[in-house]
């Protein structure tokens, strides 16, 4: 898989400065929050995971753009273009959590907040490495259906499937369901949610790719 | 030609935006080399027909074709096209630079060497960034980056909005060196028809989304003459002879735009009262769009004057 440079730099363009902030408010974040840090149990950890996956699908598609256009006019391939959109995403979600994971990891949070006199520290230091796995998980969730919605909306024909409304309405089904699954235990309701959104992700997200093959651009 | 060397064909393409149709049944075909002229009126279909040819826009019937290859999805022959399409600019802080860059990214021909000394030519810093730039220089460095680019097809929008005289003819130079040098094929819609009528080869008229007129610029020369004929003179022989394109009466004439049907039918000789002249292909180009504006001779007469003054 060829990494062609000059067209990097310029898909990355528009995430340039939601990377910086980003990536300054989830270090801050792991280095000054007092409690361990546990994933699907923190609340502001889940928005700002989707808030950031959101706005790296807003920003990279701003398909009626004159920049968008200019650079799906130039003759890329659009296997090429698609790919590169997906390294420039993973560039933003690497940028923002590789301080994170150093803090984390190393462990520069652990002593700081041993420093801090925090009673946690550094005893829990040694579980927080999931909150990592587990946020980059739910970014590989959440992006194909953000790039793949960008992507419906700028087609010809809209009355594709929304990703947005397919979530929406697998979040309801799945808490109506989920209390009559509970009686065959939570693991297993816990599993089979977490595999239909797997399912969801993994399904819009090889649509997204046929539908920018076919994505207009430039259409008055 | 044959069917093997055709780099452009598009067989009933249609387009329709909201049930309203844009484009519709072109047929359309290009050679290696060839510079095609691509004139009508605003709003008739030229920037929809180029997108799409550029692979941008689905047709809603049809097929357009390059290297004959279906430009819908867009082929991975698109490398080899380079356009310029009205609409779309890059980031207002992107550097020439990396313009340049970014096409040298598709095609392994780019030429840097060819890039620089165009840019550096108009005044253009490679280290310049898009917002600094002019209007014309935008454009020229657009128009560099696809000459540069070492494409075979030049799929070119309004190239010259925005350039200065010597710069559109510089332009046109350089789209006839390389249609002579490497075969490059260029479409170019434009409004100033007296530019493309140096350069063209064949031109096209589009009116209200369909092909109006497509013809080797040549032959349009030799078979389209613009006749003068009293009222009561008996114009079967012209009608026999050609196609009236266009006509208008004045009081005691009757002015008509006609093509002759062959060019061995354009040396028979007309009855003495009907005089013929020439016409330029902007004249045409008016008897296909706006019949009804095509000015008598001696009104064109005192408008040229009126313009010397």
């Amino acid at each position: 898989m060829s990494i062609q440079w000059p067209l990097f730099f310029w898909v990355f363009r528009p995430l340039r400065l939601l990377t910086l902030v980003s990536s300054s408010l989830a270090t801050s974040y792991v280095l000054l929050h007092d409690k361990p840090l546990e994933f699907f149990l923190d609340l502001n950890a889940v928005v700002f995971v989707i808030s950031h996956s959101f706005l790296i699908s807003l920003f990279l598609g701003r398909v009626r753009s004159e920049s968008f256009a200019f650079l799906y006019s130039q003759g890329f391939s659009r296997d090429l273009l698609w790919r590169h959109v997906w390294l420039a995403t993973l560039a933003s979600v690497l940028a923002t959590w590789l301080p994170c994971a150093v803090l984390i990891l190393t462990p520069l949070r652990s002593q700081f907040q041993d420093w801090m006199q925090n009673p946690w520290f550094p005893l829990m230091a040694s579980t927080e490495s999931r909150f990592l796995t587990r946020s980059l998980l739910f970014y590989g969730m959440l992006l194909p259906i953000f790039h793949y919605e960008w992507i419906r909306s700028s087609m010809p024909f809209r009355d594709q499937v929304s990703g947005h409304l397919l979530v929406i309405a697998y979040f309801v089904i799945g808490l109506f369901l989920n209390e009559r699954l509970w009686y065959f235990g939570a693991d297993l309701t816990r599993s089979a949610m977490f595999l239909g959104f797997i399912t969801i992700s993994v399904i819009l997200g090889l649509f997204g790719y046929w539908l920018h093959k076919r994505l207009e651009v430039g259409a008055s | 030609m044959t069917e093997s060397n055709i780099v452009m064909k598009t067989i009933d393409l249609t387009r329709d935006f909201g049930g309203k149709v844009v484009l519709e049944d072109v047929s359309l075909t290009v050679g290696p080399g060839e510079i095609l002229a691509l004139l009508g009126p605003n709003g008739v279909g030229k920037s929809t027909l180029m997108k799409l040819i550029s692979g941008l826009l689905m047709p809603s019937r049809g097929e357009a074709r390059l290297w004959g290859e279906s430009c819908w999805p867009p082929s991975p022959e698109m490398y080899r096209v380079a356009c310029v399409l009205d609409g779309m600019s890059p980031p207002s802080g992107t550097r020439v630079r990396e313009i340049m860059s970014l096409k040298s990214c598709v095609s392994h021909r780019f030429d840097w060497k060819l890039a620089t000394s165009l840019c550096e030519q108009h005044q253009i810093s490679t280290a310049s960034r898009w917002r600094a730039l002019s209007k014309g220089q935008k454009r020229w460095t657009l128009l560099v980056a696809a000459l540069a680019s070492g494409a075979d097809l030049l799929v070119l929008d309004e190239p010259a909005d925005g350039l200065d005289v010597a710069t559109r003819r510089e332009l046109y130079g350089l789209l006839r060196e390389q249609a002579n040098d490497r075969g490059v094929t260029s479409i170019v819609a434009s409004h100033i028809i007296a530019d493309v009528e140096r350069i063209a080869d064949d031109v096209v008229i589009l009116v209200d989304g369909r092909v109006r007129l497509h013809s080797p610029l040549e032959q349009l020369r030799d078979e389209v003459f613009e006749v003068e004929l009293p009222l009561e003179a008996d114009n079967s022989v012209v009608t026999s002879l050609a196609e009236v394109i266009s006509s208008r009466k004045t009081d005691d004439t009757l002015i008509a735009v006609i093509r002759f049907r062959s060019l061995q039918l354009t040396e028979q000789e007309l009855p003495g009262e009907i005089s013929r002249r020439r016409v330029s292909l902007e004249d045409l180009y008016l008897a296909y769009t706006q019949p009804s504006q095509i000015q008598a001779p001696e009104e064109r007469h005192e408008l040229a004057s009126e313009r010397s003054r």
